[in-house]
């Protein structure tokens, strides 16, 4: 599990806390929760109180709050454009059940880059499929179960 | 899952909406050509893709662009855009003969003659042709459409003869040509592919002159003529072009027009037995300005209309751009410009423009045929 360390700065800066399905604590500054646009929404009303993301683990939590401190170094020039893309394209380089975590939990948590970047991947992976093999891809065939019945 | 309610991201994220289910966000993302696989996997993928496309980020209409090389054979290539996703698709062709030069009048009709055959096509992708025996009279660029089960062949220039042409129409289901009267009027005698402009609406076929405006009906059920009608839209300035076409159902024209000495393209709905034009739109001129020809500095243009789109093209050698206008619900007009994705081989090559209307279900009999596989680019 991650657990930067923050910069020291002249104000303290204000730290939200998540806590992952699974019980795993992130305090995340406010250039992470920016991104975060559903748990956005609810900071004003949220206080001080730990934010329960219920539908998402820690590791899954993890690496998107990654993804978040990241491209926000990018944002404020600490990363060259080729940089990010080549981290970006390591990020999705991983085996199809964490990619559709990761899709399904940006999706939830409505990170739009992230979710962009994910369903992209997918595509690329189905244009080169049958349908055969499409109706292999299990992550894919369950998000289609929980809609329709499927044979 | 919270639907968005937020007025400020909601104003932020506006091309981009995260629907209540995560299935639908991922499907009106994937370009329409990439869902085929995913919908013939099974009935139940595919009653799922169908249902998806119908309520998020419907299928547009494509345009569809045939390159054909000048001389014989007369190889030709095809490649389609496709609006919903923005991209360009190849579309591989079946074996065939090409006869002729390939011509469009209207829609996804396309057609060739030769003194030994008459070929044409109108399915979306022009996948299926049909290959008949000519009409009774050699025509030169004669007027060619498809209206219900009818292909009409009107008009055209011949050298040999004095008399009228008379109207031969191909009927789909007998597979057989029958003759009626000749088309009234003067337009008869014209290169259709230059000067006129056609439209299939209502079951009927309809011509206009693109410098005149004069406008002539025929009904292939009662084999007979209308017209002329003048399309009057009372602008002040001078119209230099004509061009129409359907779309949702009902007839508009497109006119080129030079209004204070600036060129402008507005679009009319015309209605009625009259034929009576009310404004919709205009071209905002800086796409009107893609559409000027980079040789003479002139706008020429035609159009290919299909369900709520309008492309619009300079047919000169050297168009390079498209603009597209689509009607949207609540009146008003989407501009947008697309840049052909192959660079015309100038003078080697002619481009011959359709708009189809492309679902999945084209995509699942192309893809069956082994028609696609498609390249990207």
């Amino acid at each position: 599990m991650e657990n930067r360390e923050t910069l020291p700065s002249p104000e303290k800066e204000k730290l939200t806390t998540l806590m992952s399905l699974d019980g795993h604590i992130f305090p995340v500054e406010e250039a992470v929760i920016v991104e975060l646009r559903a748990i956005r929404r609810l900071l004003p009303a949220a206080g001080d109180a730990t934010i329960p993301i219920s539908q998402v683990t820690g590791q899954i939590l993890a690496k998107i709050i990654d993804y978040c401190r990241k491209h926000n170094d990018h944002k404020l020039n600490r990363l060259r454009d080729e940089e990010i893309s080549a981290w970006d394209r390591h990020f999705v380089d991983v085996d199809e059940e964490l990619l559709f975590d990761l899709l399904v939990a940006s999706h939830f948590l409505e990170v739009k880059d992230l979710f962009y970047l994910t369903v992209t991947t997918v595509t690329d992976t189905m244009k080169t499929k049958s349908p055969a093999q499409v109706g292999n891809m299990d992550q894919l065939r369950n998000l289609f179960i929980s809609n329709f019945r499927l044979d | 899952m919270a639907a968005n309610t937020d007025q400020q991201t909601a104003v932020e994220d506006e091309d981009f909406r995260f629907h209540a289910d995560v299935l639908e966000s991922i499907l009106s993302h994937v370009p329409l050509v990439d869902l085929v696989s995913a919908s013939l996997v099974s009935k139940s993928w595919s009653d799922a893709v169908s249902s998806s496309l119908r309520h998020h980020n419907t299928p547009r209409p494509w345009l569809v662009l045939h390159a054909q090389a000048r001389h014989p054979p007369y190889a030709t290539a095809v490649h389609a855009y496709d609006p919903r996703s923005g991209i360009w698709i190849k579309i591989p062709q079946p074996p065939m003969d090409y006869i002729a030069g390939l011509k469009s009048s209207h829609s996804s009709f396309v057609y060739m003659f030769s003194p030994a055959r008459f070929s044409f096509s109108s399915d979306p992708l022009n996948l299926e042709w049909h290959h008949v025996e000519p009409p009774l009279v050699w025509r030169q660029d004669p007027i060619v459409a498809r209206v219900g089960d009818s292909v009409v062949v009107a008009g055209g220039g011949c050298d040999f003869e004095d008399e009228p042409l008379a109207v031969e129409i191909y009927d789909l289901n007998t597979r057989s040509w029958r003759i009626c009267d000749s088309m009234p009027g003067n337009i008869r005698d014209s290169a259709a592919s230059s000067w006129l402009s056609i439209a299939v609406a209502a079951e009927k076929l309809i011509v206009a002159d693109k410098v005149s405006g004069q406008t002539h009906c025929f009904d292939p059920e009662t084999n007979s003529w209308s017209g002329p009608f003048d399309l009057l839209i009372g602008e002040s300035g001078s119209i230099s072009s004509y061009n129409i076409g359907c779309a949702n159902n009902s007839l508009v024209l497109i006119a080129l027009c030079r209004i204070k000495d600036v060129e402008r393209v507005k679009i009319w709905r015309v209605t009625g037995g009259d034929f009576e034009c009310e404004e919709i739109g205009e071209m905002p001129l800086e796409y009107v300005a893609r559409l000027r020809s980079e040789s003479s500095g002139e706008c020429s243009i035609n159009v290919r209309v299909g369900g709520s789109i309008m492309y619009v093209y300079n047919d000169t050698w050297d168009g390079e751009e498209v603009v597209a206008c689509e009607l949207v619900a609540g009146g008003g007009c989407r501009w947008w410009s697309v840049t052909n994705a192959v660079a015309r081989e100038k003078t080697a090559e002619r481009f011959v423009y359709t708009c189809a209307v492309v679902g999945i279900d084209e995509l699942q009999r192309a893809m069956r045929a082994g028609n696609l596989r498609c390249d990207f680019e």
